[in-house]
């Protein structure tokens, strides 16, 4: 004869350890938070003979986790086929997961000489480079016809 | 209280004297929170610097991202040209 299970025989389901968990989330959340201070975009003070320079840059982050638990409870499928008499199997379980990126890139450079300060622009020939090659990319697309929406349609209704 | 979406500050951070100028750095971040998930992006910039010397003389100095403003102006005046060349390809059928 199977023995109903009471609520003592479930399974612990809340214990999964909440209190480590919360205090990394809330560590790698504070840090995250950081970011928004001064300091990240500020550097500090590089001096060079006469010249003082302090670097700026662009901090982008993102961040970003979720977690859930759940419990469920119903009859066991073994004990259910042995016995008409009902039993009740339970149980739970939970999950979380996160991921998060910092990008940074420079942007200027404060110059303080004696008592001349200027702020030099710091110019990523690179991305300037790579947002010309896709404008003209652009531009040479429509010219050539490639991106007109009336041949788009007749390739797509095979004409 | 609900935390607002998106949250723009202008941080000031701490004054750095150098050769009797005072040099006062000011960001700007910006925060924008993800709905349903807790995270978010963050978003910080340097926008200025507050100059101020021993003779009183006191000016703000804008800290310009020339790399972001040539990138914009670049692909603007690239998607424009391409509009301009399907608008006139359009009407000359």
């Amino acid at each position: 004869m199977a023995a109903k299970k009471s609520e003592t025989d479930r399974p612990p389901v809340g214990p999964l350890d909440a209190t480590p968990i919360a205090e990394a989330l809330q560590g790698t959340l504070s840090r995250f938070l950081d970011v928004a201070n001064v300091n990240r975009v500020y550097g500090e003070p590089i001096r060079e003979d006469e010249v003082t320079i302090i670097p700026t840059a662009e901090v982008i982050a993102g961040l970003g986790f979720g977690m859930g638990f759940g419990t469920g409870s119903g009859p066991a499928e073994e004990e259910k086929e042995r016995s008409d008499e009902s039993s009740i199997a339970s149980g739970g379980g939970g999950g979380g997961g996160g991921g998060g990126k910092t990008f940074s890139r420079p942007v200027a450079v404060v110059v303080i000489s004696h008592d001349n300060v200027y702020v030099e622009p710091v110019v990523d020939i690179t991305k300037v480079a790579l947002a010309t090659i896709t404008a003209a990319g652009f531009m040479m697309a429509t010219l050539l016809g490639f991106l007109s929406p009336q041949r788009m349609l007749k390739q797509l209704k095979g004409e | 209280m609900a935390q607002p979406f998106i949250h723009i500050r202008t941080n000031v951070g701490k004054a750095i004297n150098i050769d009797g100028s005072t040099i006062v750095p000011i960001a700007r971040s910006v925060y924008i929170r993800l709905p349903l998930l807790h995270g978010g992006v963050i978003w910080n910039r340097p926008i200025a610097v507050l100059v101020r010397h021993n003779d009183g003389t006191e000016y703000t100095l804008p800290v310009h991202d020339v790399t972001r403003r040539l990138q914009v102006l670049t692909l603007t005046i690239g998607m424009l040209g391409a509009l301009l060349f399907w608008l006139v390809r359009r009407s000359r059928r």
